[in-house]
């Protein structure tokens, strides 16, 4: 996306290519819709107090289970408390967490893969092997397992399933970094003496900031899952707070009397997962189409 | 070929043992002392150290690994601190449902998704395809535990024709395994579609037509073989996401399985049932997907001989 990879360009290039790949972008129609609708669920995350006024935690039992009405437009919960504002409050804990995860896969992923790709040998082995280690797990049950140790929680919880998300992000850099290592300008900056971690920075990783890219905004899209999943559980964040996998834990016991209670939650995962994947989709059409195969 | 499976078969058990360590150390650093939460009913110090010398808790770290290793390997995996039963035997009662409800939801996966990414490569571009995109652009999104939720509403609630929880009759299968499969359905599916598109671009299948084979056997017998590779290894991985996905479906639809009794031994601090439910469920994971790339090795002769 960013003029960054590959040889430095011309400052007037870098606009004029920008530009170009934005007018593409542009044409491609799930990518545009996947923008629109993440950034309206931003928006609202950012916006949230504007968008909605009502105390989310405002109980009033006389109307609980209240129908979707003009004034409710998601109706109201066990509690006789506002969905609508609640699942508006709830877009700052799922799309907070599912950034906060990924950073930390991503940090953590991007320096070891990088530094196994570039370094390789025993460096490469050792990171290979643990990260190999981590992926013998099932999926999500690693962040499961994490949980377990440092006890439920929000904060834990995004610790676990930012681990989680760690070797993909390495694998993918490691890949990118041993196909770079070799190549004639990163072996011309080590012959005149740049510092390893100079190299690493200022020619290899740009070179993996598409797939990264790319990457990043599927794992947004499966750390939202997760999650809300593990919340669901009862192993993330912890009621009253009105995250969204903790309100459908909340309600089910419910729908039978009011569907309402479920399907709001649940429905404002699905459109900010659709956003993320449809994102991600363009972008890897757009960046890049080789990675079909990769990512 | 047998050489092949012997080296693969030989690292899987490697990376077994790697996690089983993995899993012991995890379960050791944990903080909060599981005896001090058993101990609410006892009363003495001295009975905390008869426990934990039982347990063999006062032994160094590393003593206490071999003991469990040692143990594991003949199928002793520790009691668990809550019912006190021998943790393989909950865990006999439990793996059952989980592996049954997987693989249900895999085998759902891998027919519908295989089926329909066919049927829509065949009719590229038509509303059958564009149809069968939008959808499993949805089946990846949607969360299977609210998906499970809606399912329960429709067929249960509304309808009346499935029952909604628990495990005691096939027909309790239904629903978890729908839900559960969904999201590998539709990854499958796209799969298929695109690899699909992409062999019958290929030289093989050209000439296979300009043999004069009959159509279904060109699609069937030349091109789908070869666009099957990719999917396979989909399959392996989505294994472990269903093992995992099942933890979730489990507490949706009450099914009785593995997922049920992990949530509540960690909200039970119950570690030994912990680190028996994980060390299962990836070894059943370490062993699909040695399976997965033996048939791999079938299917892409280019493997076995590489």
């Amino acid at each position: 996306m960013r003029g960054e990879s590959g040889p430095r360009t011309a400052p007037s290039g870098l606009g004029e290519r920008l530009r170009a790949g934005w007018r593409r972008a542009l044409r491609h129609r799930g990518f545009v819709l996947g923008l629109a609708i993440t950034g309206a669920a931003l928006l609202t995350a950012l916006l949230g107090p504007l968008v909605s006024t009502r105390d989310p935690y405002a109980q009033d039992l006389r109307h609980a289970f209240d129908r979707p009405s003009w004034g409710y437009p998601f109706g109201r919960d066990e509690f006789g408390r506002d969905l609508y504002a609640r699942v508006i409050q709830g877009s700052r804990y799922t799309l907070g967490m599912g950034t906060a995860t990924v950073a930390i896969g991503l940090l953590a992923g991007v320096a070891l893969g990088s530094a196994a790709g570039y370094y390789g040998g025993m460096a490469d082995t050792v990171v290979m092997r643990a990260i190999d280690l981590l992926l013998a797990f099932p999926s999500l049950l690693l962040a499961i397992a994490i949980v377990s140790i440092l006890g439920p929680g929000l904060v834990n919880l995004v610790i676990a399933v930012g681990v989680y998300s760690i070797p993909q992000f390495a694998r993918l850099v490691r890949g990118v970094a041993l196909a770079l290592r070799e190549q004639e300008y990163i072996l011309a900056a080590r012959a005149i003496g740049v510092p390893d971690p100079r190299i690493i920075a200022r020619h290899l990783l740009p070179g993996c900031v598409a797939p990264v890219i790319v990457q990043a905004t599927f794992s947004v899209a499966a750390a939202v899952l997760a999650v809300s999943g593990l919340s669901f559980l009862g192993l993330g964040a912890q009621p009253p707070l009105p995250e969204w996998g903790v309100m459908l834990s909340r309600s089910r016991g419910y729908m039978r009397l009011a569907p309402h209670v479920v399907v709001f939650p649940g429905l404002a995962i699905v459109v900010v997962i659709i956003g993320l994947n449809l994102i991600g989709d363009g972008l890897r059409d757009l960046l890049d189409p080789r990675l079909r195969r990769v990512l | 070929m047998r050489r092949y499976i012997l080296a693969r078969f030989v690292q899987a058990v490697a990376v077994l043992v790697q996690v089983a360590v993995l899993v012991f150390l995890l379960m050791h650093l944990a903080p909060g002392d599981p005896i001090e939460l058993m101990s609410d009913q006892l009363s003495t110090r001295e009975d905390i150290a008869t426990i934990r010398a039982s347990l063999a808790l006062d032994r160094p770290i590393l003593v206490q690994l071999w003991l469990w290793l040692s143990r594991a390997l003949r199928g002793d995996l520790g009691r668990s601190l809550r019912s006190g039963l021998p943790v393989a035997q909950e865990l006999a009662g439990r793996f059952p449902y989980t592996v049954v409800l997987t693989l249900s939801s895999m085998a759902l996966a891998v027919v519908l998704g295989v089926t329909a990414g066919v049927a829509a490569s065949l009719r590229r571009g038509s509303w059958f395809d564009t149809a069968l995109m939008v959808i499993s652009v949805l089946g990846v999104s949607i969360p299977p535990f609210w998906l499970g939720l809606l399912l329960i509403l429709l067929f249960a609630v509304i309808l009346g024709w499935l029952p909604s929880v628990g495990g005691d009759t096939p027909w309790h299968l239904i629903l978890p395994a729908l839900s559960l499969g969904t999201s590998a359905m539709a990854l499958i599916a796209r799969m298929t579609r695109s690899t699909m598109l992409e062999v019958a671009g290929e030289d093989f299948v050209r000439t296979a037509r300009a043999k004069g084979l009959v159509e279904r056997r060109v699609v069937y017998h030349h091109a789908l073989r070869n666009a099957l590779i990719p999917t396979v290894t989909i399959v392996g991985l989505q294994f472990g996401t269903l093992l995992a996905g099942a933890v979730i479906t489990e507490a949706v639809f009450a099914w009785p399985g593995l997922g049920r009794l992990v949530v509540q031994s960690i909200l039970n601090r119950d570690f030994p049932v912990v680190q028996g439910c994980l060390l299962a469920a990836s070894a059943s994971f370490i062993m699909v997907n040695l399976w997965v790339d033996v048939l791999y090795a079938y299917l892409d002769p280019r493997i076995r001989y590489g």
